[in-house]
C-alpha cells in the first residue's frame, strides 16, 4: 500500500524538489553573484569574473584578519567544548546520582537562552572583567554555545556503545583512566567527530554573540562581513560568502571521510 | 580451613581434599539495589580447579554474584575472598579474575591478536613473551593463524574462542563465564560445551559458569549451585542435585518432577510413609521429616514403571508403591515416550519410558504405575 | 569521581553564563542618564517599557511575525517531512537531507545576503517577473516584513522538518498496514492514523520554530531595512547606545514572553499530545 508510486507520491516528490530549490537558492545565487561582473544587479548575465574574489581575499584587510580570528576562535572553542562536554557526558551517562536530571537540563542552558540575550549579558560581564574585545573572551563564549551540542551527541554515543567494552578492559587490567583513552574514546569516535563539527560550525558562523564581544580591530569574519554589508553592497560580499561556503563544504567532507575510515589507529604498541 | 559453618551451609556430603584451597569464598553476600534484593545471604565455597556452575532462572541473582566476584559490583553486605584474600575493596583491574561477557565485548577496533594481547601488554611484558603466549593460546582454542583477522570477520563460534583466549592468556586464578553460549545455535552450543570442559581440564583454572540451561550445567560442571530468587537452594554435584533435590524448586527446575503434597504418617529408620491425596506413599528415610509435618514427595517420570493392567506384573514386585491409573495422553519424543496419566491421586502424573520397541499404551488403557521407595524423594521445602 | 567529570562544565556555565545573566538582571533596574549607566535602583526602564505603547507595538509585530513564520514553516515542513519518508532509494534520501539541512552549516549573514540578491529590485525574482511580463514595476520584496518572512522561513524550515521527520520515521509501519487491512484507504489512514500520531512531532517543530523566530536577530536586521522592529534588534541598539537598563528589560521581556507562550500552549495542547503518545 505505502509502496505505490502514484500521482500523490510523485506530487509529493515534486513538492520536495521545489522545497529543495528554495533551500539552495540563496546559496546558489551567492555563488553565482560572486562571479558577476556588474556591481549592482545581476540579470541578465554579462560574463564571469574573479575580480571580486581577489578583492575579498586580498584587498579587504578586515576579511583576512576576520578569517584568521574566526579560525583561532573556532579552534579554541572546539577544543574547550569537546573536552568539557565529553567529560560531562561521561559523568552523566556512566554514573547514577540523584541530581542527574537537573544537571542534564542545566547543561542545556546555553541553548535555551536566546543568542542575542546571551551576547548582551556576556558583554556586560566582559566589560567588567576585561574580556571585552579579546579572542579569549570569544573562545569562552563560543565554547559555551557549543557545549550543549557536544554533551548531547557524546552522551548519545556513550549510551549506544555501552559499558561492556569498558568493563572488558578493566577486567583485563586497565585502570579507569587507561580504559577511557584506550577503549572509550575509540568507541565514541563518530560522536566526537560529529560534535566537533557542530561546535566548529557554531563558532565559525556565529553572529549574535560575536556582535557584542568584538572590537572593531578584532572582528571575526561574520562580523566583518556584517559591517561590510552595512556600507557596501557589491559582490565582494558574495565572493567572501562563497569562500565561506566552500570552506564549510570542505570541512564536512573531511568529517565524513574521518567517519568512514576503518583504519582505527592503534593506541597501543604494535607487535 | 574454617569449614564448619560453610560445610553446613552447603549441606552435601563432601570428600574434602584438604590440600586444595578454596579459589573463591563468599560469606553471607547480599546485594541490594534500592529496595530490591538481588542477592540474599549467599555463602559459597568454590574449590581450585573445579568447574562450578551457578544455575537458575533469569533474575535469580547468578549474574550479580558473578559480577561481584569479578569486581564490577560491590556487595551490600558480606565478604568475598579470592584465594583467602579479602577482595571486597579490590577494583576489577587488580583482581586475579577474568570475565567472559555475555556479549563477549571483543574490541572492534583491534584485531584478534591485539584483543588477546591487551591484558598482557598492560602487565608490561616484553614483545617476545607476549607473542609466545598469544600464539600458544590461539593454538589451544584451535584458532592458530587467526591473529590478523578482524573481529567482524569471525563467526559466532570463533568469536567465543577469541573471548576465551583473551581471558585465559592472562592465566587468571578464576575464570568467570556469564552465559557465554547463549547466542549460539544448538549444535554449536553443544560442541562448545565439550570444548570448554576440555579447555578447563587442560588449563586447570577454576571456572565459574553462569547459566539458566540445566543441561549445560549438568554436562559441564563438577558442582552446581542452584539459585532461586537471590538465594542458593542447593549445592552439589550434578547427580546430587538431580537425584537428591532438597527443595521443590530444585526438583522442578532440573528435569521433570511429579510432586505430591502430603503429611508424614510414619518415620522409620529405613523408610518414611507419607499420606497424600488419600494414598500412602512409601519413601526413603528423611530425618528432617517429623510425623505430622507437611512434605512433598517427588517422583521423577523416568523412575516410574508402567505395566498394562492386563499383563503380568512380576516386574513390579520390588516396588512398594503400586497404583492403578489410566492413560490420558501419549507423546512420542524420540528417545523416550511420555505418558500423561489419570491417577487415583488428585492430580495427573507424568511418566517417561525408554523407546525400546515395546508396544505403546493406548489412550484410555488401564495400567499400573509403580516405583520403589528409593525412586522418590521426600522434600521438606 | 562524578563531580570531577561534570564539575568543570557546570562551573564553566555558572561562572560565565549565569553570572552574566545575573548582571543583566541587576542592570535592568539601574538608572540611565542618557550617556551612562548609574548603579541606582530606579526601575525606570521597566516603567518605560511597559508604559510606552511603542514597545507594546514592537512586541505585537514580533509575535505576529513569529506566528506567521511558524505557520508557513508548518505548512511547508509537514509535507516535506512526509515526502522524505516516502523515498525508497537511500541515495536520494541523503540528497534530500543535504538539500534541507545543509543551509544550517552556513552563517546567517551568507543566507541573508543570498536573499537580498534574490529579492532585491534588480534581483532574480523581479527579473523573472518582468521578463515574463507578470509585473510592470519592480515589487518591493526586501526591507519589509515580506522579505524578512521569506528569509526567516528559509532559516527555520530545517528546525520544523526535523522533529516531524523523527516522529514519522519512528512510526511503526504496521499501524498503517493494520488500518489498510481493516479497510481504510490512503486518505482515511492518513487522517485517522498518521496525522494524529505525528502530532507530537508537529507540535515540537512548531514550538522550536516559534522560539527561534522570536529570538532571531540577523535576518530581521539585514532584510528588515529598519522597518521591521523586533526585540532582538532593540536589544542590540540599546546596548550600543549604552542604555543597558532598557536593553536588559527588553531581554527579560523577550525571555519571559517566549516562556509564557510556550507554557500556555503546553497547557492547551497537553491533552492532544498525551493522546497521540498513548498516555491518556
Amino acid at each position: 500500500m505505502s509502496d505505490r508510486r502514484d500521482a500523490l507520491t510523485v506530487g509529493l516528490w515534486c513538492f520536495l524538489g521545489m522545497v529543495g530549490v528554495y533551500m539552495l537558492a540563496p546559496l546558489a545565487l551567492v555563488i553565482i553573484d560572486s562571479v558577476n561582473p556588474s556591481t549592482y544587479g545581476m540579470f541578465p548575465f554579462t560574463g564571469v569574473t574573479l575580480h571580486w574574489y581577489v578583492n575579498a581575499l586580498f584587498q579587504v584587510p578586515e576579511f583576512r584578519s576576520g578569517l584568521s580570528n574566526s579560525l583561532v576562535v573556532a579552534f579554541g572553542a572546539v577544543v574547550l567544548s569537546v573536552i568539557l562536554g565529553t567529560l560531562a557526558a561521561y559523568g552523566l551517562v556512566r554514573y547514577r546520582f540523584t541530581t542527574r536530571e537537573l544537571t542534564q537540563s542545566f547543561l542545556l542552558l546555553p541553548l535555551i537562552v536566546p543568542a542575542i540575550v546571551f551576547g548582551a549579558a556576556l558583554f556586560l560581564l566582559y566589560i567588567r572583567i576585561g574580556l571585552y574585545g579579546t579572542l579569549s573572551g570569544l573562545i569562552l563564549g563560543h565554547a559555551l554555545l557549543g557545549l550543549p551540542f557536544v554533551v548531547s551527541i557524546v552522551a548519545a554515543s556513550l549510551q549506544t556503545s555501552g559499558r561492556d567494552y569498558e568493563e572488558a578492559a578493566m577486567d583485563l587490567g586497565a585502570n579507569p583512566v587507561l580504559t577511557f583513552f584506550k577503549v572509550t574514546i575509540p568507541s565514541i569516535r563518530p560522536g566526537l567527530i560529529v560534535s566537533a563539527l557542530f561546535a566548529f560550525v557554531t563558532s565559525f558562523d556565529q553572529v549574535e554573540v560575536s556582535l557584542f564581544l568584538t572590537r572593531p580591530r578584532n572582528n571575526t569574519l561574520p562580523i566583518a562581513m556584517f559591517n561590510y554589508e552595512q556600507n557596501y553592497q557589491d559582490p565582494t560580499l558574495a565572493a567572501i560568502s562563497a569562500v565561506l561556503i566552500g570552506f564549510t563544504v570542505v570541512l564536512v567532507l573531511i568529517a565524513v571521510s574521518l567517519l568512514k575510515t576503518q583504519d582505527y589507529r592503534k593506541l597501543i604498541q604494535r607487535r | 580451613m574454617p569449614d564448619g559453618i560453610v560445610g553446613a551451609a552447603m549441606g552435601a556430603r563432601e570428600s574434602e581434599e584438604p590440600s586444595l584451597g578454596h579459589a573463591v569464598e563468599l560469606r553471607h553476600i547480599s546485594k541490594r539495589y534500592g529496595r530490591v534484593e538481588a542477592v540474599r545471604d549467599v555463602s559459597l565455597d568454590i574449590r581450585e580447579n573445579e568447574f562450578f556452575s551457578l544455575l537458575g532462572p533469569s533474575g535469580c541473582g547468578k549474574t550479580t554474584i558473578l559480577r561481584m566476584i569479578s569486581g564490577f559490583e560491590r556487595p551490600t553486605a558480606g565478604e568475598i575472598f579470592l584465594k583467602q584474600r579479602r577482595a571486597n575493596d579490590i577494583p576489577p583491574y587488580r583482581r586475579d579474575t577474568n570475565l567472559i561477557f555475555q556479549h563477549l565485548a571483543l574490541f572492534p577496533h583491534l584485531d584478534v591478536y591485539d584483543n588477546i594481547a591487551f591484558g598482557l601488554r598492560l602487565k608490561r611484558l616484553d614483545r617476545g613473551p607476549i607473542r609466545q603466549k598469544v600464539h600458544r593460546i590461539l593454538d589451544l582454542v584451535d584458532l592458530g593463524g587467526f591473529g590478523t583477522r578482524r573481529v567482524h570477520q569471525l563467526s559466532g563460534g570463533q568469536k567465543q574462542r577469541v573471548a576465551i583466549a583473551r581471558a585465559l592468556v592472562n592465566e587468571p586464578a578464576v575464570l568467570l563465564l556469564d552465559e557465554p553460549l547463549g547466542a549460539l545455535d544448538l549444535r554449536l552450543r553443544v560442541q562448545m560445551q565439550v570444548e570448554l570442559k576440555e579447555i578447563q581440564h587442560r588449563v586447570g583454572t577454576t571456572f565459574i559458569y553462569v547459566t539458566h540451561d540445566q543441561t549445560e550445567a549438568l554436562t559441564m560442571s563438577d558442582r552446581i549451585a542452584v539459585m532461586h530468587d537471590g538465594t542458593v537452594e542447593q549445592v552439589g554435584t550434578g547427580r546430587e542435585v538431580y537425584e537428591l533435590p532438597r527443595t521443590r524448586f530444585v526438583a522442578t527446575f532440573l528435569g521433570e518432577s511429579n510432586l505430591f503434597e502430603g503429611q508424614v504418617e510414619e518415620r522409620a529408620q529405613d523408610h518414611t510413609t507419607v499420606s497424600a491425596s488419600g494414598q500412602a506413599f512409601v519413601a526413603p528415610p528423611n530425618t528432617a521429616a517429623a510425623p505430622g509435618t507437611t512434605v512433598y514427595v517427588c517422583v521423577r517420570p523416568e523412575r516410574v514403571r508402567v505395566v498394562a493392567a492386563a499383563e503380568s506384573q512380576s516386574d513390579l514386585d520390588a516396588c512398594e508403591n503400586r497404583y492403578p491409573a489410566r492413560v490420558r495422553d501419549i507423546t512420542f519424543k524420540g528417545a523416550f515416550i511420555e505418558y500423561r496419566l489419570l491417577t487415583p491421586f488428585d492430580q495427573p502424573m507424568m511418566v517417561q519410558v525408554h523407546s525400546d520397541g515395546r508396544r505403546l499404551m493406548e489412550r484410555g488403557e488401564s495400567i499400573i504405575v509403580a516405583w520403589r521407595r528409593h525412586d522418590c524423594v521426600v522434600l521438606t521445602a | 569521581m562524578v563531580p570531577g567529570l561534570i564539575g568543570p562544565a557546570v562551573v564553566f556555565i555558572l561562572a560565565l553564563l549565569v553570572t552574566a545573566l545575573l548582571i543583566l538582571l541587576v542592570n535592568s533596574a539601574f538608572h540611565f542618564t542618557g550617556t551612562q549607566v548609574q548603579p541606582i535602583l530606579t526601575f525606570e526602564a521597566y516603567r518605560r517599557f511597559f508604559g510606552d505603547p511603542f514597545y507594546a507595538n514592537v512586541v505585537w509585530q514580533e509575535i505576529r511575525l513569529a506566528v506567521i513564520t511558524t505557520a508557513i514553516c508548518l505548512v511547508i515542513g509537514y509535507p516535506t517531512a512526509y515526502a522524505i519518508t516516502k523515498i525508497r532509494n537511500p541515495g536520494w534520501v541523503i540528497v534530500a537531507y543535504i538539500l534541507i539541512f545543509s543551509p544550517l552549516l552556513t552563517s546567517g549573514i551568507v543566507r541573508a545576503y543570498g536573499w537580498l540578491i534574490i529579492l532585491s529590485r534588480g534581483g532574480l525574482v523581479n527579473w523573472a517577473l518582468q521578463s515574463l511580463h507578470l509585473a510592470t514595476a519592480p515589487v518591493r520584496l526586501i526591507f519589509n516584513v515580506t522579505g524578512v518572512t521569506i528569509a526567516l522561513v528559509h532559516v527555520l524550515l530545517p528546525f520544523t522538518v526535523f522533529p516531524i521527520l523523527s516522529v514519522l520515521l519512528r512510526m511503526d509501519p504496521a499501524l498503517r498496514e493494520a488500518a489498510a487491512d481493516l479497510g481504510a484507504n490512503r486518505v482515511r489512514t492518513f487522517l485517522r492514523i498518521t496525522w494524529p500520531l505525528s502530532f507530537p512531532g508537529l507540535y515540537a517543530g512548531a514550538q522550536l520554530t516559534f522560539v527561534l523566530a522570536m529570538n532571531a536577530y540577523v535576518t530581521p536586521q539585514l532584510l528588515g531595512g529598519g522597518r521591521v522592529q523586533v526585540l532582538p534588534l532593540l536589544i542590540y541598539e540599546n546596548i550600543s547606545d549604552l542604555n543597558w537598563p532598557l536593553a536588559a528589560v527588553e531581554a527579560i521581556a523577550l525571555i519571559g514572553l517566549v516562556w509564557m507562550i510556550i507554557l500556555a500552549s503546553n497547557l492547551l495542547f497537553r491533552q492532544s499530545v498525551a493522546i497521540a503518545e498513548g498516555r491518556s
